[in-house]
């Protein structure tokens, strides 16, 4: 069933692409609209998901799908890359509100501390090092425009 | 002939002043580094970069980005040999004799016989772009819209059919990339499509925040779900000269991975990692000893190598006169012209001549500063292993996201990043490539345009895409590259009844 997840969203994906595609206009042969081109790749891409369906039913036995499927991802693994995931999400959405320095300094503890658990003191010590210099070398150095915060820094 | 060393001499000013020279090494550097280290590709580096170089004269930027994804073709060696990792796909086939020549004390000769051979091979290739570049762009000029069409749908099939996996995941893969190239303003109409009110979407899927996320970050998660451990050195690198036996066996094998590198490379879709192969292949099936390959041989470590750097040299002929990308590195080198608001294409000669000889001729340079990086002072990349990668990986991402922020100064482009960065993962995971979807993002604006263009220019006569010769030869074969895989699969059935078809 695993297997044919990832196919069975790119679909789904498709449809929904087609639509608003479609909704977009098509125009005519001769005069395509503004649809045209993302309607018919949207196209492209259900029967290529459609022909991923079957093409994964048929790949696998059931039992050797579903043992396949186990060995993919391991769960203690997969957490951890969402987390950082989210981590860096997150980076992104409060570097406005927080500014650089104070965002980076959060990001780069939750690194080295919750994700990769180094002792306090010397992830504390790292994080406000590397927040530190990165500000230096983008911002004073290459002068790029970092977002100062709601903290003024 | 005189029109070839006056263009040469160009070139030459251009690339060793004084700020050429500078980015030139710098590349070349950086690209070493990120060879040596696993976990940031050329790919995610160079795209890392391109914010940084908006700011430098054109010329210096396109220098140190060429110069990074030349230099990471050097650097990968170094951790194929000493740790039977490699830092790049395309040292992979370096690991099989390289890394068992170090077992047995001889990781010196391995090393400097790569540097050695990724030198020769570097400058044979920019040889060829020196002498094919000109002729090539001056027959492209001539090249229309449906024509056009066709070159792209032809190296689209060929970077499904060799990006390796499977076809039905590189079509589904570049498809996706397709339509992210569509999410922003239409580029006829400039009707908003895909941006669901959003003005982060309406700009468009920004090159940064896709191809960091999808390689940068996505290198990064794997190696965490992995645990991020890594084997360390420790062994003493010795014998920095080949002895007079190892060339002689070496030399042969160096000359034909150029010259099979060089021209894998000109195709789309063969990138740096299938020349390699081809390479290593080739030398067994040739050598006297063909069971000793695996074992230490050395001509099993020179001709990949020399494959894999002429390739990366080969791969920049279709970008200097198409200006189509054939592999994804390429295709950042692409996104680095555009921002500079330069055109790759077969106008780059004549409208830019100082960037065209200019980078070409950088590469000679490159080629000279990488042989002086390697070779004396190998042994500080390999301490450079030596830094445990829980440090590295938070730096990693910091960089990725300050990369992706600086392009636009735009806080949701880092939060795009991460998505496209689990896209990446969960590709990976999957078995999906990502140089399809990368390809197609960066071709599909101008694929799209230059069919609708020609559908407006024919009044929607499709024979307007047969017209003309070449664009039917490119269709011919496009076809046969649809057809060939259905033949394969009824043989195999035939030789193989219980085999699966991948």
């Amino acid at each position: 069933m695993r297997r044919i997840a990832p196919p069975a969203a790119l679909f789904v994906f498709s449809l929904l692409m087609g639509f608003f595609a479609h909704r977009l206009g098509l125009g005519n042969i001769s005069q395509p609209g503004p649809g045209f081109f993302p309607f018919w790749i949207s196209a492209g891409l259900t029967f290529s998901s459609l022909h991923l369906m079957v093409w994964s039913m048929r790949e696998l036995t059931a039992d050797e799908l579903f043992a396949a499927a186990e060995t993919v991802f391991s769960l203690a693994g997969f957490r951890r890359v969402v987390v950082v995931m989210l981590g860096t999400a997150l980076f992104g959405i409060f570097l406005e509100a927080l500014g650089f320095i104070l965002t980076t300094f959060v990001f780069m503890v939750f690194c080295w501390l919750v994700v990769d658990r180094q002792p306090y003191l010397r992830g504390l010590l790292i994080s406000a090092a590397a927040s530190g210099t990165s500000f230096i070398l983008f911002a004073k150095m290459l002068n790029v425009h970092f977002p100062r915060g709601l903290l003024g820094f | 002939m005189d029109e070839f060393f006056s263009t040469l001499y160009f070139g030459f000013s251009v690339s060793l002043a004084p700020a050429n020279l500078f980015a030139c090494f710098v590349g070349v550097l950086v690209g070493t580094a990120i060879g040596v280290l696993p976990g940031l590709g050329p790919v995610a580096t160079m795209s890392l970069l391109l914010p940084i170089t908006i700011k430098m004269e054109p010329t210096a930027a396109i220098i140190i980005m060429a110069g990074v994804f030349y230099g990471a073709m050097y650097g990968g060696s170094t951790t194929s040999i000493l740790l039977n990792l490699p830092g790049e796909a395309s040292s992979v086939v370096t690991t099989l004799d390289g890394y068992q020549m170090a077992r047995q004390g001889r990781a010196g000769p391995a090393l400097a016989i790569c540097a050695w051979g990724s030198f020769i091979a570097g400058t044979l290739g920019v040889l060829g772009i020196t002498l094919m570049a000109p002729p090539l762009a001056e027959m492209a000029v001539k090249i229309g819209p449906p024509e056009l069409v066709a070159l792209l749908c032809l190296s689209f099939l060929l970077v499904i059919q060799f990006s390796g996996g499977s076809r039905p995941r590189a079509t589904a893969s570049a498809l996706l990339g397709f339509l992210f190239s569509t999410v922003g303003l239409d580029p006829v109409e400039s009707t908003p499509r895909y941006d669901f009110g959003s003005f982060t979407l309406m700009d468009g899927v920004g090159f940064a925040p896709l191809v960091i996320g999808l390689f940068g970050i996505s290198e990064v998660l794997i190696s965490l779900e992995k645990g991020g451990h890594m084997e360390v050195f420790k062994g003493k690198i010795a014998g920095l000269w080949p002895t007079r036996q190892d060339w002689k066996i070496s030399a042969p094998a160096i000359m034909r991975g150029s010259f099979i590198g060089f021209f894998m490379g000109i195709l789309p879709g063969m990138g740096t990692i299938v020349p390699p192969f081809l390479s290593y292949s080739i030398e067994r099936r040739i050598s006297r000893h063909p069971e000793m390959f695996g074992k230490g041989v050395i001509e099993g470590v020179a001709g990949p190598e020399a494959a894999n750097n002429s390739a990366t040299a080969g791969s920049m002929i279709p970008l200097l006169t198409l200006g189509i990308a054939p592999s994804a590195a390429v295709a950042v080198l692409t996104a680095a012209f555009l921002t500079h608001g330069v055109q790759p294409g077969p106008l780059l000669i004549t409208e830019h001549p100082t960037i065209f000889w200019g980078v070409v001729t950088s590469m000679y340079t490159g080629n000279v500063l990488l042989l002086i990086l390697n070779l004396p002072l190998v042994g500080m990349w390999a301490r450079l292993l030596t830094v445990p990668y829980r440090y590295l990986w938070p730096m990693i991402l910091l960089f990725c996201c300050i990369g992706t922020y600086s392009v636009s100064n735009n806080p949701m482009d880092v939060f795009l990043m991460a998505v496209f960065g689990f896209l990446g993962y969960m590709m990976r995971k999957l078995n999906y490539p990502g140089a399809p979807l990368v390809l197609a993002f960066v071709l599909g604006g101008l694929f799209e345009e230059k069919i609708r263009q020609s559908l407006v220019i024919s009044r929607g006569n499709y024979d307007t895409f047969i017209a003309h010769p070449l664009a039917l030869i490119a269709w011919i074969v496009s076809a046969a590259l649809l057809v060939y895989p259905f033949f394969l699969h009824e043989k195999k059935k035939q030789s193989f009844p219980l085999e699966e078809d991948e």
